[in-house]
């Protein structure tokens, strides 16, 4: 073989390695991005479609759902009404107190009589008036067997010959 | 150096056109990819809600009875209607019936205070108090007075009647609406048993020929 190419033009060995590694890299580079390209295009297209099968589907279920407007008016007035009920049950009353006071005047019965009672929604208040000792003495026994509260303060008492006793009580926190 | 130039030329024209499909491409397929799922959640959301809301169809009744529990306004007349009817179960008088403004008491849940007096025996008024728990609109004692005299009772109560605005618009289309659930169901079953008042609505009183004072 006959090398006509004059020494001064020659490629230097080293550099025409480069050459030629740069060209095989390139060449890898073109078909790596073909591909990448083609694929990418791919799943676009394919992206797209299913994204214009789904807003069709949604837009039939949006229909649908607004043909149920009514009962879904309903069930969001159902569930606002419930859950604001469920807000009532928290807020303060005096049913406790109100309960634990009505046990306590049944165990005491109809006989003595109540002058006073005041019930709010943190406590109850009650002033008693006893015939007797021994009428007396019988709820004092009742009350310690069966208080419904978990504190009983004497906050009165007094003895009237013609009335009988007179006492005043606090109740506190209904068990 | 032109020939440096020349052997490096085409990779970098390989290297740039794959940084702008990248850049361009990778993030059009992200954003479509991100409508698609976000497409496929709205899509769950409305079957899901679209199936609820046949099913509940039948819910006419269960509204009427949260709402005559729980009125969307203030139940002044309702709840005195309810307290008068109460009174003359129990053979109770009542008297000195005065309402104040109502106020907020939490969650946009307002109530109405109603204080009255009533004579009659202990136990019926014991009674009476009790059943405050059983009537619609929901209604709680908060305070009462109690004195006998004379084998008579009187007492002097404030009794207290609940109501809430209504909700003013429906939630967005693709939000989800579930089903009640137990605990919603439970409270629902337990004021279905409330005492429901003779009348919910006052309808308008009929054109009646109105006359005139001038020329009689």
């Amino acid at each position: 073989m006959i090398n006509l190419l004059p020494p001064e033009l020659a490629l230097d060995r080293g550099f025409g390695k480069l050459a030629k590694s740069l060209k095989s890299l390139t060449l890898l580079s073109v078909v790596v991005l073909v591909i990448f390209a083609l694929g990418l295009v791919g799943y676009i297209i394919f992206s797209s479609i299913r994204l214009n099968s789904l807003t069709t589907r949604i837009l039939a279920l949006e229909t649908s759902i607004k043909n149920e407007e009514v009962s879904e008016q309903r069930l969001v007035l159902l569930k606002d009404r419930l859950a604001k009920i469920k807000t009532t049950e928290g807020l303060e009353s005096s049913d406790r107190n109100l309960e634990g006071v009505t046990k306590m005047l049944t165990l005491m019965g109809s006989s003595p009589q109540v002058s006073d009672l005041t019930v709010d929604t943190q406590k109850a208040d009650v002033s008693i008036i006893f015939r007797n000792s021994q009428e007396l003495g019988s709820f004092f026994r009742d009350l310690v067997a069966n208080s419904p509260f978990k504190s009983v303060v004497l906050t009165s008492f007094g003895f009237n010959p013609s009335t009988g006793y007179l006492v005043g009580l606090r109740f506190l926190e209904k068990i | 150096m032109k020939k440096m130039i020349s052997v490096f030329t085409p990779l970098i024209v390989v290297l740039v056109l794959f940084f702008i499909l990248v850049k361009v491409g990778v993030a059009k397929a992200l954003e479509i990819k991100s409508k698609v799922d976000q497409e496929i959640k709205n899509e769950a959301i409305l079957t899901q809600k679209l199936s609820t809301l046949q099913e509940v169809s039948e819910s006419e009744n269960e509204a009427l009875v949260a709402s005559a529990a729980l009125p969307g306004r203030n139940p002044l007349l309702i709840a005195l209607t309810q307290i008068k009817s109460l009174a003359i179960s129990n053979g109770l008088i009542l008297a000195s019936v005065k309402a104040n403004t109502p106020m907020e008491q939490k969650g946009n849940v307002f109530g109405i205070d109603i204080n009255f007096e009533m004579k009659g025996g202990r136990t019926e008024i014991l009674n009476f108090l009790t059943s405050f728990n059983s009537i619609a609109p929901i209604s709680r004692v908060i305070k009462f007075k109690l004195g006998e005299s004379g084998g008579i009772t009187n007492a002097s109560v404030v009794v207290r009647s609940y109501y809430a605005p209504l909700p003013q618009k429906l939630p967005a289309l693709t939000e989800a609406i579930n089903k009640l659930t137990a605990n919603e169901q439970k409270l629902l079953s337990q004021i279905s048993t409330l005492s429901q008042p003779f009348f919910i609505e006052i309808p308008p009183s009929g054109q009646a020929a109105r006359e005139d004072p001038f020329n009689p």
